[in-house]
């Protein structure tokens, strides 16, 4: 008994237990970030990188470093929080470890909107000023995610509830609409739409400039400040809505914020680099794992990982097969589709009753 | 032959217009002497690769995207991706002095950024089809500083198309021609209006029989039959993944149109039938033998 | 005080609850009792604020309940709904932690009060357990760890008045049963009003100040255990035969007479 209640006060106090599987994913998501800017298809050495830095640089590799590498990896931060701490918030809000972004229709949404720009763009494009023309189709995405999350969110919501059923099965009913109305829209496609449909799909950094950068940084800076407010709701309504309420959670307050800040983290990602599968699903899993179920820590620490996952899949498939550059998503969910499996058999395996 | 000393005028006027572009550019250069200095090139596009290994540049070629298959030495080269997915440092990893691009590659963002990396970058004139080939032939001869040699190479190229048309122009039969860009489990696709199938089709005096549709849309066994070919076209990679042109013809759907009563399929290389540029002439000879074999002695280039 | 006024309670042609007049006071434990379908979870769940009557009106402190948010409401009153759970694995002092977190408090004085509930409730060796390792009666004793250390930051906080329990002793073993009642007393005795929903008639006897006796959406009987605990009202509420025995000791003993 002395030992136990030794033990219960501040020795094994989850801020210190947590404090280094953190401190671990921040040196992970710093050392992916540098070797982002260090590592590509192009060789530089550390020189020329701190040559940069001086302004010494030739016009290549100044362009190489502060045009194409350094935009592409605040993209990947920016994308890869964004993922995972929606992920985190709508596993918690929904009480569904299988809960991502994409059941809420953030990112059947987003392929919607960025399908009508391919595939009927042309007309509109034509009349933009040549400066906007680029930003027109993640703006448009945008604009499709956050419009079929409030439309899942308003049609679940009847008499002032928001039902979890209901926003799940909504959430696949319009899934499925979008997915039909993407079809339509590819079959009236012809051969380059259609190529250009399929490459979006499977996403990608490497349309990261710094203007739209900067945007999604921003969305997703201010969508994540908010979900992180949210850590000690998304630890009551662990105990269920009821209970949630109890302990002083507005409970519908919460479900409107948690997919209001995740359609807009999401939504802004999605709109720069495609849906990219698995992040928003896995990175919280992983961080439960490390750090235990409080949301304080398992936000922080997923959003690191998100971080270094995006990071890590964007430098494979920069140099994987240079010069040319497959899709991020075949990385992330050819990768980390089975490392997630193994992970999870392992923690089955460990933990199972009565062993 | 009026047609054509027209196009040598607008010629002169291209280049006039390719000179001045390239002097707005930030490395002012002459078109001539620009292209006489660029020893690596990246050509993104398959028509201007054939046309710039057409001109003997080929040893200057560092990359490719994937369009580019023709000629077979093109394999040899580098591949930067699909023409409108590059990547900007992929394409930089080459250290080109000078990138090719069609009129359609991107994305826009790659772009810039090989435009701020300073490489010079020669965007070629819009356009896919017949009329397209000549101006491109032009353009890359004078970014490369050959236009003589372009303009050689654009002479036979629409003295060819000229002696075709003459030939073809006696024959009365327009023979109706379907065209099958994939045959999978699904329906198979078929090219209707508004495509280089039909436009090649058009050229060597056949008739798409695929009315009413646009683009390469499924066509149900019904309109199949409905549409009664006479001939089934093939691209070489479609009858290969479908296990030879004798088994399209005989699935149901199309064992009963005129075609698979009379065993007419005709196969040819894909990118020579679809892709316009320096081989159209070679394809619409072939491909009207193929649909007129009572004229085929007297079609030739 | 916590106040029901004229309460009903309407789902669709269903009469849930009728005519209910209930106040709930600083200092007294109120057992609310009687058979399965009675409205005694309804009861709670409106002075909770879960539900809202569809007639008459709930007050809490003379405020209307409504006009309380839910975070207000929570340093006022604390429940323990009737089967808590948890579907993450927090060791049980991370789980007493969520209660305290309800009230603004020093973070300083987190740490004792978590402390003190865990050992009210009987689960300070389980501090370091996983909520998803514990037995049936492990897992109550926590999440009523859980309710009482909500309480208590409510107090500190200026609230904590109410406890609201539905079947705190369900899953628990005859000891944890009276020590959880004791509990109950305990929050009592420092000025908290407690409502809590119980079946077993003698705990409830034993522990309570006030004994509501529910039928078919309606109070039938409202007083001291030894007004209400007649055999002649427990006979007619529950439709069996009752003994009620006042034993050498002061405690009433109520018991069913079996007939097979």
């Amino acid at each position: 008994m002395t030992m136990a209640s030794a033990a219960s006060v501040g020795s094994r106090n989850p801020l210190l237990r947590a404090g280094l599987p953190i401190a671990a994913f921040a040196v992970l998501a710093i050392g992916f970030a540098l070797a982002g800017l260090a590592f590509g298809p192009v060789r530089l050495d550390l020189a020329q990188i701190l040559a940069v830095f001086s302004g010494e640089a030739d016009p290549t590799t100044q362009a190489i470093l502060t045009q194409i590498r350094a935009p592409r990896v605040l993209l990947g931060v920016a994308v890869g929080a964004g993922l995972a701490l929606s992920g985190v918030a709508l596993q918690g809000i929904l009480r569904n470890p299988l809960a991502d972004p994409g059941l809420i229709g953030v990112t059947g949404g987003a392929a919607l909107g960025a399908v009508l720009v391919i595939v009927l763009g042309a007309a509109v494009l034509s009349n933009l000023p040549e400066g906007l023309r680029p930003y027109l189709l993640p703006f448009a995405a945008f604009c499709g995610a956050l419009a079929v999350t409030a439309f899942i969110f308003a049609f679940a919501r009847q008499a002032g509830m928001t039902s979890v059923t209901t926003l799940i099965l909504a959430g696949v009913a319009v899934n499925a609409i979008s997915g039909a109305a993407i079809g339509a829209l590819v079959y009236i496609s012809d051969d380059q739409q259609l190529r250009d449909l399929t490459f979006w799909s499977m996403g990608g950094l490497g349309q990261a400039n710094w203007t739209s950068g900067f945007i999604a940084t921003l969305c997703i800076l201010f969508a994540g400040a908010g979900l992180l407010q949210m850590a000690r709701a998304l630890d009551l309504f662990q105990l269920g809505e009821r209970a949630a309420y109890h302990s002083g959670v507005d409970v519908e307050r919460a479900k409107l914020k948690a997919a209001g800040w995740s359609a807009l983290a999401v939504g802004a990602g999605t709109a720069v680099a495609g849906p990219i599968g698995f992040i928003g699903l896995v990175a919280p899993h992983l961080a439960r794992l490390s750090v235990g179920p409080s949301h304080k820590l398992v936000a922080p620490a997923a959003a690191l990982i998100g971080v270094a996952l995006v990071l890590a899949a964007d430098l494979a498939v920069r140099t994987a097969v240079p010069p040319a550059e497959p899709p991020i998503g075949l990385a992330t969910s050819l990768i980390g589709g089975p490392f997630f499996l193994w992970l999870l058999l392992r923690y089955l395996r460990r933990s199972t009753p009565h062993a | 032959m009026s047609a054509i000393s027209r196009r040598f005028l607008l010629a002169g006027g291209l280049s006039a217009v390719a000179v001045a572009l390239t002097g707005l550019r930030p490395a002012p250069l002459f078109a001539g002497q620009a292209g006489a200095s660029a020893d690596r090139i990246v050509s993104v596009g398959g028509t201007l690769t054939e046309i710039a290994f057409a001109l003997g540049a080929g040893d200057r070629i560092v990359g490719a995207d994937t369009t580019s298959s023709w000629p077979p030495e093109v394999e040899q080269v580098e591949k930067v991706g699909y023409m409108r997915r590059l990547s900007a440092e992929g394409v930089l990893s080459l250290r080109p002095d000078l990138v090719l691009l069609d009129d359609n590659a991107g994305p826009a963002t790659a772009i810039e950024q090989l435009r701020a990396a300073g490489v010079r970058l020669a965007i070629a004139p819009e356009g896919t089809g017949l009329d397209s080939v000549v101006p491109k032939i032009r353009f890359v001869g004078e970014t490369l500083g050959q236009a003589a040699g372009a303009e050689a190479l654009a002479t036979r190229f629409e003295e060819q198309m000229g002696a075709l048309q003459g030939q073809l122009a006696a024959i009365e039969a327009r023979p109706r021609v379907l065209l099958l860009i994939s045959v999978g489990r699904g329906a198979p696709m078929a090219a209707g209006s508004e495509t280089a199938a039909e436009a090649i089709i058009d050229l060597a005096r056949g008739r798409n029989a695929i009315v009413g549709l646009t683009g390469y849309k499924p066509l149900s066994a019904e309109a199949a039959i409905a549409a009664a070919p006479d001939v089934l076209l093939l691209p070489q990679h479609v009858a290969e993944s479908a296990g030879g042109a004798e088994a399209v013809l005989q699935r149901p759907d199309l064992a009963i149109t005129p075609a698979g009563r009379n065993g007419r399929v005709v196969v040819m290389d894909s990118l020579k039938l679809l892709g316009f540029g320096l081989r159209t002439p070679e394809a619409v000879a072939e491909l009207a033998r193929a649909l007129h074999p009572e004229h085929a002695a007297s079609i030739a280039l | 005080m916590l106040e029901l006024q004229g309460v009903g309670l309407r789902r669709g042609a269903r009469e849930i609850l009728r005519g209910v007049d209930l106040t709930l006071r600083p200092g007294e434990v109120m057992a609310v009792c009687g058979p399965n379908g009675a409205g005694k979870s309804t009861i709670l769940s409106l002075m909770a604020g879960d539900l809202k009557p569809t007639a008459g009106s709930v007050a809490l402190d003379g405020r209307p309940l409504q006009s309380l948010d839910a975070a207000g409401l929570a340093v006022q009153r604390a429940v323990l709904e009737q089967s808590p759970q948890v579907s993450a694995p927090f060791l049980v002092e991370e789980l007493v932690g969520l209660g305290a977190s309800c009230a603004p408090i020093a973070v300083e004085d987190t740490a004792p009060l978590v402390r003190q509930a865990m050992q009210t409730a009987e689960v300070l060796h389980l501090a370091q357990a996983r909520t998803d390792r514990l037995s049936g009666g492990e897992g109550a004793r926590a999440h009523l760890a859980r309710v009482l250390a909500q309480n208590a930051a409510g107090r500190m906080g200026g609230g904590g008045k109410y406890l609201l329990l539905d079947e705190p002793t369900a899953s628990l073993d005859l000891s944890h049963q009276i020590a959880a009642m004791r509990c109950v007393r305990a929050a009592a005795a420092s000025g908290c009003g407690v409502l809590t929903v119980l079946h077993d008639l003698n705990l409830a006897a034993a522990f309570a100040d006030r004994i509501v006796l529910l039928s078919a959406g309606a109070i039938v009987a409202d007083g001291t255990p030894a007004e209400v605990f007649r055999e002649s009202v427990l006979s007619e509420v529950f439709g069996v035969a009752f003994h009620v025995v006042r034993e050498p000791e002061g405690n009433l003993r109520i018991a069913p007479v079996y007939r097979h």
